[in-house]
């Protein structure tokens, strides 16, 4: 007697295992669209965070003067380039603007106040571009 | 060849002609050329590495000169500036580069140091 128990609760088990996995085969392809889109959307977020950060780094720069902030611009710069080396897909957008930038603010009798905001300028015009990019979901959203 | 590293090549084969050096702390070096030209070298570097030459037409001793805050060069005119990236070529690097080597060995005293060690002191 108990041998059949035994046995329609495993074959009641299988059968919800099937139905389970089935279930699941079936969400992963008919909703794959939506899956990929959730997690596109999540990358997308966290690129939105970095982008903002930078924008809210150039504001500092921004605010600082080259004759009496030299060094403080040049710490927040390099704050800059660490992160964007961080960030894959950021590198592969600003890899040259960055060696030309470091080589800028390596000394401060070849920079000024004016190189400083073209380069602040640069950077932001790039982020801004990324950024639309971002939204539209073509930036954060392909692949490695 | 342009003649700047032409000039350059020329200081690193007469290196007796170099003196009077001083650094400002910053990566660069003043020097004395045949003892009336005022010459200064700065080392830069990033993803990439440069070298700027700077040339002094000014009556102002190569001492005040070194002792310029950064900020004073903005206004400063007696001034021609060179720099590795602007020209462009592999060999004004690897002049330049060598000229800043010579010139920060003269200014430490590398070179009697390892004369010492070679010569077993």
């Amino acid at each position: 007697m108990s041998n059949v128990i035994v046995d329609v609760i495993s074959v009641l088990a299988n059968v919800f295992t099937i139905a389970a996995s089935g279930l699941a085969l079936w969400i992963f392809f008919s909703k794959r669209l939506q899956i990929s889109s959730v997690l596109k959307l999540l990358l997308s977020y966290s690129m939105q965070i970095s982008l903002r950060e930078l924008n809210d780094k150039l504001d500092q720069i921004n605010n600082l003067r080259v004759a009496e902030d030299f060094e403080e611009i040049g710490n927040i710069f390099h704050d800059i380039f660490g992160q964007v080396r961080g960030n894959s897909r950021l590198y592969r957008e600003f890899s040259s603007l960055i060696e030309n930038a470091e080589l800028n603010i390596a000394s401060q009798k070849l920079f000024s106040e004016a190189k400083k905001r073209a380069l602040v300028s640069e950077i932001r015009e790039k982020l801004r571009h990324l950024d639309m990019m971002n939204v539209e979901g073509k930036f954060a959203g392909e692949k490695e | 060849m342009s003649k700047i590293v032409q000039a350059v090549n020329a200081m690193i084969s007469n290196k007796d002609k170099i003196s009077g050096i001083v650094g400002n702390g910053q990566a660069e070096f003043f020097f004395l050329y045949d003892r009336k030209h005022k010459w200064s070298i700065l080392r830069r570097s990033g993803g990439i590495e440069d070298y700027t030459i700077f040339y002094y037409p000014t009556s102002r001793p190569l001492n005040e000169l070194a002792d310029f805050e950064p900020d004073d060069w903005q206004d400063f005119d007696e001034i021609v500036s060179y720099s590795t990236k602007e020209i462009g070529t592999r060999e004004a690097l690897q002049s330049f580069r060598a000229l800043f080597l010579l010139i920060k060995e003269m200014r430490f005293g590398i070179d009697e140091a390892l004369d010492e060690i070679i010569d077993g002191f």
